[in-house]
């Protein structure tokens, strides 16, 4: 095996949609027998199954401040990563050439987690697997769309902000794009390719008025190619931060206390990322930490209520053709109209379950091992109308945009940081509020859940997952109402 | 580190026409074993090498990384860069920093790397590992759900060349020792405590007591009370202690400033904060976390005063926000922190001396708003009344406007942990919003 030499793309380079395994044996510079004889390495100490997660990814990206584009990136990250797991233990090593001698040396040091050498691997037949559709199709590569154009596309996006309202003092804008190439193998001869593609645009705007200065971001995230930058986009977004930011300047933040939470459709699918989705996580239930860990098949909130983890919706930021171990992508279904049906499993907690894995075994990049993880967390919709969520209500508040969220796995406990939404007073939406933390737990919000509207909204923001590493993930959600959050406020 | 790649970087880029780069080399290693419950869990190792290439070119500016160092790869990479650069429209404030600026040194020792890295037997460190598991796995098992151990150590370093003249060189280690358990609590409840142990040279490291530690803070919080909602004293314990000070030095960034994105605005000079309040950078401290002589342009570091007595004295002014501010650069960031102490110095006397009031001892999510200071955190804590602990709390929020908050601060303490990135000590404050 010799030490290959990848041709250095950039942001002009062009970036095909299908990755064929020939391509990849020729572009990470190996074939079948090399890699059944480096998997012969990683187990020779007794190890039971061992993969190997070939990645190449470049991300480039524009940045607009002060009316001008006037800075660039661009990013080349290359390597291999190797795990070896005896029983559940893992051992997880990785190189940054792919010749044969770095990556027998990354697949000696993650074998080293088992103790029993000899020679235990009898090589499998490799079987190639196929995406059953491909979840990300580019349909315009950024060819197509230069830097001159994007360019362009950031300018008219600055004024279109920027006509909107007179207060606005900075608008920010940032779009990057990004493109994998994947190549997986494993123990079993499980190997696949896939090609990975994002674009991002994250706008901001700063307002000021008197002395009041305030400021609100948006965002979209898609697996896709340039046809990503349309007017359509341009307007929505500007729309979305003039709306968001006006909204801010006449906000102030709520009296705090225990009151009843309606969370608004779409970014609201963070409470059920960080409530429920990481306690459905399978490693945590694995090593009995996470209050869901004796759940499995009981009813967790009222009945009517389904709550999914979908690695399939086209374009999806959380979407993928197969999980980061070579299990295709899927939708689990978390909970069925109320009972606790399937945790996100990779392969470690699968085969501790004694079930298959749901494809929820994700990494960052081959620096990391995988690790349950999810990709787009939602409830389904119920029949209710949002006005029914509201009409009731005497005293509380409607939040509908969010900037991040914990959770407190053994307890249950979770947060989200409402950056604005609403005062309810009398069944009515009144004055605007900001900058408030909602907490609650996990079993009793799901318990809580006393109405769901039939609107669900999947968000399609710049949501990423920083459990031990950063993972595209994303949500949505129809409006619901809670029955009681613990609201943070002044006194 | 073999630094010929970074100076084959900065030919590349000056043969391609920029007017300034500056390169940045890095290598890394990392290593981890961790225990989950006594047994072997996980064993991780990682090293690597990237350049971080920065182009300047009449106003533009570009930056770029690559993990790909054949000098083959690194020119046609330099090349492409360059060429996506010149498409952009100048800025005249991004320019290459004042050469009078810059560090000029042989960066002499400032504690920051164990030179013994390489020859500390594996056996040795897990020996940490297993003292640490030892002390929660001694717990009663009807208690202890599961433990989890985790020893780590890694060794970087950086070599940044730019088109000035400028050369540095900077290497860290650093060692860890982390703790954490789950316990059985009320109903399904699994309180959970963590600790841990850090050093940047491997004797420094103390495992005693790290599992008890994380033992002890998971008990604390066994069946926690509600809190009324109201006004409060607040102690921040030194393990949180930082999570109030960083948006307070974001705000006085360059980038907000600049942006008019912050609630620091014209605040130079300025009686803002507590005349009880003193922040100093001290950056070349010996074997303080953080040290060092230059940041990542090159700007040399020198001991400054950010707040004196309530008195705001320095932003931190990268050359491109000092050009747009129309100042004097200073330093992109604050390297060492150090709050001079007041009032009683460890959690335990603020507690005596407040009387009544919450011991934060974790934060749970929260945000703060950069523009305004608004912020509003979500945490866990004890409720102390006559200077005595007496009940954990949970599934609370601490919120207020920061600017307000600092103006209260009653107390800073002595007691900075050794093993934060950030030595900041605990804090205390009067009539925060709790609900």
């Amino acid at each position: 095996m010799k030490e290959n030499k990848v041709m250095i793309e950039g942001a002009s380079a062009r970036r095909a949609s299908s990755f064929s395994l020939s391509e990849a044996y020729s572009f990470f510079g190996v074939d079948p027998d090399e890699l059944k004889q480096l998997t012969a390495i990683a187990l020779e100490k007794g190890g039971d199954y061992a993969d190997f997660y070939f990645e190449y990814s470049t991300s480039d990206d524009l940045m607009l401040r002060d009316g001008e584009v006037s800075s660039v990136g661009s990013h080349i990250d290359y390597g291999v990563g190797v795990r070896v797991l005896s029983g559940e233990m893992t051992g997880y090593a990785y190189a940054e050439k792919t010749d044969r001698e770095s990556i027998a040396s990354a697949a000696r040091m993650a074998a080293s987690i088992a103790d029993q050498p000899g020679n235990h691997y009898i090589a499998q037949e490799v079987v190639l697997l196929e995406a059953a559709s491909n979840r990300y199709p580019i349909l315009q590569d950024w060819e197509a769309y230069p830097v001159l154009m994007q360019k362009e596309f950031l300018k008219a996006l600055d004024e279109t902000v920027r006509s909107r309202d007179e207060r606005i003092i900075k608008v920010i804008a940032r779009l990057s794009h990004s493109y994998a190439k994947i190549f997986f193998f494993n123990s079993e001869g499980v190997q696949h390719t896939d090609v990975r593609p994002m674009a991002s645009l994250s706008l901001s705007c700063i307002m000021k008025s008197g002395t009041r200065v305030e400021n609100f971001s948006a965002s979209r995230s898609f697996r896709c190619g340039s046809e990503f930058l349309t007017d359509a986009l341009c307007l929505e977004l500007s729309d979305e931060v003039v709306r968001g930011c006006s909204r801010m300047m006449e906000a102030e933040q709520p009296a705090g206390g225990a009151m009843p939470v309606v969370m608004g459709a779409g970014g609201s699918g963070i409470l059920l990322h960080e409530a429920m989705g990481h306690a459905f996580e399978a490693d945590f239930n694995r090593k009995g930490t996470s209050i869901f860990a004796d759940k499995m098949g009981q009813r967790i909130c009222p009945s009517g209520i389904t709550i999914v983890d979908d690695g399939t919706l086209l374009a999806n930021r959380g979407s993928v053709n197969f999980d980061d171990e070579g299990v295709p992508g899927q939708r689990t279904v978390m909970v069925e109209d109320g009972i606790l049906t399937s945790y996100l499993h990779d392969r470690i907690s699968a085969r501790s379950y004694g079930v298959a894995p749901t494809g929820n075994g994700r990494r960052e990049s081959f620096r990391y091992m995988p690790l349950p993880r999810m990709r787009a967390t939602y409830m389904e919709s119920g029949t209710a109308s949002e006005e029914d969520l509201i009409r009731d209500i005497k005293k509380g508040i409607y939040v509908d945009h969010f900037s991040n969220g914990q959770v407190q796995i053994g307890v249950g406990d979770f947060t989200f940081y409402v950056k604005t939404g609403y005062l309810i007073e009398n069944g009515r939406l009144t004055r605007p509020i900001k900058d408030t933390n909602i907490i609650g737990n996990g079993p009793r919000a799901l318990a809580d859940m006393v109405a769901v509207a039939d609107n669900l909204k999947i968000d399609n923001g710049t949501w990423t997952c920083g459990k031990e590493q950063y993972c595209a993930v994303s949500c949505g959600m129809p409006s619901v109402l809670i029955r009681q959050l613990n609201v943070g406020g002044i006194s | 580190m073999k630094t010929n790649i970074a100076t084959i970087a900065l030919e590349a880029a000056l043969s391609c026409g920029m007017d300034g780069a500056r390169i940045t080399q890095s290598e890394g290693l990392q290593r981890a074993w961790s225990l989950l419950s006594g047994k072997p869990d996980r064993l991780q190792y990682a090293a690597g090498a990237s350049l971080s290439i920065q182009l300047y070119q009449d106003g533009r500016y570009g930056s770029f990384s690559t993990n790909r160092l054949e000098r083959e790869d690194v020119e046609a990479f330099v090349r492409r860069a360059a060429e996506s650069v010149r498409l952009l429209t100048p800025d005249p404030a991004y320019k290459m920093p004042d050469p009078a600026l810059l560090y000029r040194g042989d960066c002499p020792d400032l504690g920051q790397s164990d030179p013994n890295f390489d020859a500390i037997p594996e056996v040795a460190k897990k020996q940490l590992l297993y003292t640490a598991a030892q002390e929660l796995l001694s717990r009663p098992k009807s208690t202890l759900i599961a433990s989890e151990v985790e020893f780590g150590e890694s060794q970087e370093s950086c070599y940044i060349l730019d088109s000035c003249g400028f050369e540095g060189r900077s290497a860290q280690t650093y060692y860890t020792l982390s703790a954490e358990c789950s316990i059985r609590g009320k109903d399904d409840e699994k309180p959970q405590g963590w600790w841990y142990e850090a050093a940047q040279f491997f004797d420094q490291l103390r495992p005693e007591g790290c599992g008890n530690q994380a033992w002890e803070r998971a008990v604390r919080m066994l069946d926690p009370r509600p809190l009324p909602g109201g006004n409060y004293s607040v102690i921040l314990e030194n393990t949180v202690s930082s999570r109030l000070l960083s948006p307070v030095l974001a705000a006085l960034s360059g980038a907000s400033i600049y942006q008019q994105n912050s609630f620091l605005m014209d605040s130079l000079d300025k009686q803002l904060f507590s005349q009880h309040l003193t922040l100093l950078d001290e950056p070349l401290t010996y074997g303080a976390m953080g040290s060092r002589y230059f940041d990542s342009e090159g700007l040399a570091t020198k001991p400054r005063q950010i707040i004196d007595q309530g008195v705001v004295r320095t932003w931190f002014l990268n050359t491109y926000t000092a050009t747009k501010l129309g100042m004097q650069p200073t330093i992109e960031g604050i390297s060492v922190p150090v709050l001079q102490p007041f009032g009683p110095e460890t959690a335990a006397e603020m507690m005596q001396e407040l009387d009544r009031g919450v011991l934060i001892t974790s934060f749970n999510g929260g945000n703060s708003n950069g523009a305004t200071g608004d912020f509003s955190f979500g945490i866990e804590g004890i409720y102390f009344e006559n200077g005595q602990p007496q009940y954990p709390i949970r599934e609370m929020n601490i919120s207020g406007n920061l600017l307000s908050l600092w103006s209260r601060i009653c107390a800073v303490g002595k007691d900075s942990r050794q093993a934060a990135r950030w030595r900041i000590p605990s804090l205390a404050f009067e009539g925060v919003s709790l609900q």
